[in-house]
C-alpha cells in the first residue's frame, strides 16, 4: 500500500514536470511574443510608444534570452512560491488568479453534484425499467441535452430571464456583492446564483451519464449472481440497489479525477458568455495574449488537480471494489 | 412426518414461452413431474431444451419477455395439524411477498455458475448473512455464527475466515460449496441445482455431488438436479426427466430408464456415454443434426429430424403424447404407442 502511494508519488511529480515543459513550449510555438502582441494591440488603438518601451519590456520578462533560460527562470520562482507576473495585467500571477480558483471549484463541484444526483437515479430507472416510456422519454432528452450546445442553452437561458423575469442570470453574484468582500451575504448570494451556471455546464455530462449508467446496469443485470439474489427471495428493489448497482458505480469511481479539469475546459464558452468568474476565461484570454507565465501557470494548475484527482479516485476504486483492492482483476 | 407417497412439488404441464419480436419460443412445452421429500430428480438434456427455464418457472422467476403460460406447479407444505395443504405457485403474483417467502427459504437454487453466481464486491459472508435474515428473524451476530457453521458444514475449510473472503479469492469448487451453503441458510426443503458441477474439474465434480447427497441424508430435503451429464444423473438420481425441446421425452426410475430405456432420444443419449468397455480410439456414436432453435421446432414429434428410428408419415405429423410404457415408466413416441386416429388430431399437428 505504501509502496503503491510512493511510486504513484513518484509518477504524479513526474507528470506535472511533463505538463509544465510541454505547456510552456506550446503556448510559446505560435510566433512572435507577448510583446508583439501587445505592440500589435497598441497599433490598432493609435498609441504611440517608443522602441525603447519595447526593448526594456522584453529585458524586464526576459523575452530577449532563450526558451530553456525563461523556463528554468519560471521553474526556480515557482519553488519560491512565485508564479511569475502575468504581463497582459501588470500584476503577479497570484494576484490574477486570486479567487477565481476557489470559483471555479464550487462551480465545478456544484455541476459534479447536480450531474451525479441528476443521472444516476435517472440510468438505474432507466435500466431496470428498460424500454418502457419513461426510458423513452429520459432517452430523448438524454440526446437533446447532449446534442445542443451548452453555450447556446446559455443564451436561450439568459434571454428568457431578461424578457420574462427581468432579471440578468449572468454571473455568480448580484451587482451589489460583485466587489465585496466576503461575507455571510455573500455566501447565501453565491449559492442563490449557482444552480443554474451549474446546470448549464453539467448538462452534456448529466446526458452522458444517465446513457453510460443505463448501459452499465444493463450489463450488470444479466448476470447470475442477479439471479441468486433473486432466487433467495429478495425484493427486487432491495437486490438491484444492493447488488447490480453496487458493481454499476465501480467505474464511475475511476472518473471522478478527470471530471474537474474536462468540466473546466468544456466550459469556457459558458463562462464567457454567463460572465463567469472563472479560470476558464482568464485562460482563454492569457492565451490570446500570449501571457505565458499566467497561461502556463493555469494549465499547470490543471495539471496537478488531474494528478491529484486521479490519485484520489484510484484510492476510491480500491476501497469500494475488493478486486482492485487484492490485486486481481476478473 | 410428511407421507413420503406425496410429492412436495408437483408440475403439471408446465408451458413457459418467451415473447420475441420474431415470434413465441416455447421453452418448455408441457413439462409434468413430481418432486418427492428425501429424493432426488435428475432432468436431463441437451442445452437449450428448457431445463433451466423450467427451474426458473417453478421459482417465478422467468425474465421478460418470458411468462408461464399455462400448467400448474404445486408446492405441498405441512400445516399445524399434520394435514398438509397445496399452494399453486403459479397463482402467487412472481413478485408478491408469498412468492418471495417461498424463494430462497422453501425452495433454493443453486445456479450454474459459480463464477458470476456470487457478487464480486461483496464478501461471502455479507451474501450468506443476507439471506438469512431474509427469511429468518436473527441478528446480524446470529446471522454470521449461522454462516460459519454453513461454511464448515459444506466443507469450506477455516470457515471462519472465509466468510470474509470474496469470491474471486476462492477456487471454483469452494465458491460452489459457497453457494450451497447459500442456499441451505434457510433450510430448505426443494434445493434446486441447476448444472451445480459443469464449471468444475472432473474431482471437484465428484466432491460437489457427495456434499449434496451427504446433506440431503442429513435433512431429508429433496433435490431436483438439472445436468446434461448421464453420469451425473446415474450417479445422482432417483427419478429421471428426460427433456427436448421444452418437452417431457421419457421419464422413470432412475434404473429403468439407464436399463430398459425405450425414447430413441433417451438411448442415443446414453449410447454417448464414454464406458470403459468401449473400444479405444473409435469415434463415440453422437446424435446426428443439432437441436433446432426453438422457435424452429419441426412439426410431429420434435426430435425426428435426428432421429434414426423415425417413421416417415407419422412421426412428422402427429406429436406423440407421453404415455405409461411399465411401472412408473413414461415415454413419448410412436414405436410404443400407436399413431391416433388422424381426425383427432388434426388440431394439435398444425403446432410448429
Amino acid at each position: 500500500m505504501l509502496a503503491y502511494a510512493a511510486r504513484r508519488l513518484v509518477l504524479a511529480i513526474f507528470t506535472l514536470w511533463t505538463v509544465t515543459v510541454l505547456s510552456f513550449v506550446i503556448i510559446q510555438l505560435p510566433p512572435g511574443d507577448f510583446v508583439d502582441a501587445y505592440m500589435a494591440q497598441l497599433s490598432a488603438t493609435q498609441s504611440n510608444v517608443s522602441e525603447q518601451h519595447f526593448e526594456s519590456l522584453r529585458r524586464q520578462y526576459a523575452l530577449d534570452r532563450p526558451m530553456y533560460v525563461q523556463y528554468l527562470k519560471w521553474m526556480s520562482g515557482v519553488f519560491s512560491g512565485d508564479f511569475g507576473t502575468s504581463m497582459m495585467w501588470r500584476k503577479s500571477v497570484l494576484d490574477v488568479i486570486g479567487d477565481r480558483l476557489a470559483m471555479t471549484m464550487v462551480l465545478s463541484l456544484g455541476a459534479i453534484i447536480l450531474t451525479w444526483a441528476i443521472a444516476l437515479p435517472i440510468g438505474i430507472y432507466s435500466a431496470v425499467r428498460q424500454y418502457s416510456i419513461g426510458d423513452y422519454v429520459f432517452t430523448f432528452i438524454g440526446f437533446v441535452g447532449l446534442g445542443v450546445p451548452s453555450f447556446l442553452l446559455a443564451l436561450v437561458l439568459m434571454y428568457l430571464g431578461f424578457t420574462l423575469f427581468d432579471s440578468d442570470i449572468g454571473g455568480l453574484f448580484s451587482p451589489e456583492y460583485q466587489l465585496e468582500p466576503w461575507s455571510w451575504g455573500k455566501v447565501k448570494d453565491l449559492i442563490y446564483h449557482l444552480p443554474l451556471p451549474a446546470i448549464i455546464i453539467g448538462l452534456s455530462g448529466t446526458a452522458e451519464l444517465i446513457r453510460v449508467m443505463r448501459a452499465n446496469l444493463l450489463d450488470e443485470l444479466r448476470k447470475p449472481y442477479v439471479i441468486t439474489a433473486r432466487a433467495a427471495g429478495m425484493s427486487e428493489r432491495s437486490l438491484v440497489l444492493k447488488y447490480p448497482v453496487r458493481v454499476a458505480l465501480n467505474p464511475f469511481a475511476s472518473t471522478v479525477g478527470y471530471l474537474l479539469p474536462y468540466i473546466l475546459s468544456g466550459s469556457v464558452i459558458v463562462s464567457v458568455v454567463l460572465g463567469l468568474p472563472t479560470l476558464g476565461p482568464l485562460l482563454l484570454g492569457s492565451l490570446v495574449a500570449q501571457d505565458m507565465f499566467l497561461a502556463g501557470t493555469i494549465v499547470m494548475m490543471l495539471g496537478a488537480l488531474t494528478v491529484i484527482g486521479t490519485f484520489l479516485s484510484d484510492l476510491l476504486l480500491m476501497w469500494i471494489d475488493p478486486r482492485i483492492r487484492f490485486g486481481m482483476v476478473q | 412426518m410428511q407421507d413420503d407417497r406425496q410429492p412436495i412439488l408437483s408440475v403439471r404441464n408446465l408451458k413457459t414461452s418467451f415473447f420475441i419480436d420474431e415470434g413465441i419460443v416455447r421453452a418448455v412445452d408441457g413439462a409434468s413431474f413430481e418432486v418427492h421429500l428425501g429424493r432426488t430428480l435428475g432432468i436431463v438434456g441437451e442445452s437449450g431444451c428448457g431445463k433451466s427455464v423450467t427451474a426458473l418457472s417453478i421459482l417465478g422467476i422467468v425474465p421478460r419477455p418470458g411468462r408461464i403460460v399455462e400448467g400448474e406447479i404445486l408446492l405441498r407444505r405441512e400445516t399445524e395439524n399434520g394435514q398438509s395443504q397445496e399452494v399453486a405457485l403459479t397463482s402467487l403474483g412472481e413478485s408478491s411477498s408469498e412468492m418471495r417467502a417461498i424463494r430462497g427459504a422453501e425452495i433454493a437454487l443453486v445456479f450454474q455458475e459459480p463464477m458470476t453466481s456470487l457478487s464480486p464486491v461483496h464478501t461471502i459472508g455479507n451474501q450468506i448473512i443476507g439471506a438469512a435474515r431474509l427469511h429468518r428473524k436473527l441478528t446480524k451476530q446470529e446471522a454470521s455464527e449461522l454462516a460459519v457453521e454453513l461454511l464448515s458444514l459444506v466443507g469450506i475449510p477455516r470457515a471462519e475466515g472465509a466468510i470474509d473472503a470474496y469470491p474471486f479469492q476462492l477456487s471454483g469448487g469452494l465458491r460452489q460449496r459457497a453457494l450451497i451453503a447459500l442456499a441451505l441458510s434457510c433450510d430448505p426443503r426443494l434445493l434446486i441445482a441447476d448444472e451445480p458441477t459443469t464449471a468444475l474439474d472432473v474431482t471437484t465434480q465428484a466432491q460437489i455431488l457427495d456434499l449434496l447427497r451427504s446433506l440431503q441424508e442429513q435433512n431429508g430435503m429433496a433435490i431436483m438436479l438439472i445436468t446434461h451429464d448421464m453420469g451425473v444423473i446415474a450417479e445422482m438420481a432417483d427419478q429421471v426427466v428426460v427433456m427436448y425441446l421444452g418437452r417431457v421425452v421419457e421419464e422413470g426410475p432412475v434404473d429403468t430408464v439407464f436399463g430398459e430405456s425405450k425414447h430413441p432420444y433417451t438411448q442415443s443419449l446414453l449410447r454417448s456415454i464414454p464406458s470403459i468397455h468401449s473400444t479405444p480410439k473409435v469415434q463415440l456414436p453422437t446424435i446426428t443434426g443439432t437441436i433446432p432453435h426453438p422457435y424452429n421446432r419441426p412439426a410431429g414429434c420434435p426430435f425426428h429430424p435426428r432421429c434414426p428410428d423415425v417413421i416417415p408419415g407419422v412421426c412428422d405429423m402427429h406429436e406423440p403424447e407421453l404415455q405409461t410404457v411399465g411401472d412408473e415408466h413414461l415415454v413419448s413416441c410412436f414405436l410404443y404407442h400407436p399413431v391416433p386416429e388422424p381426425s383427432s388430431q388434426r388440431s394439435e399437428a398444425t403446432t410448429g
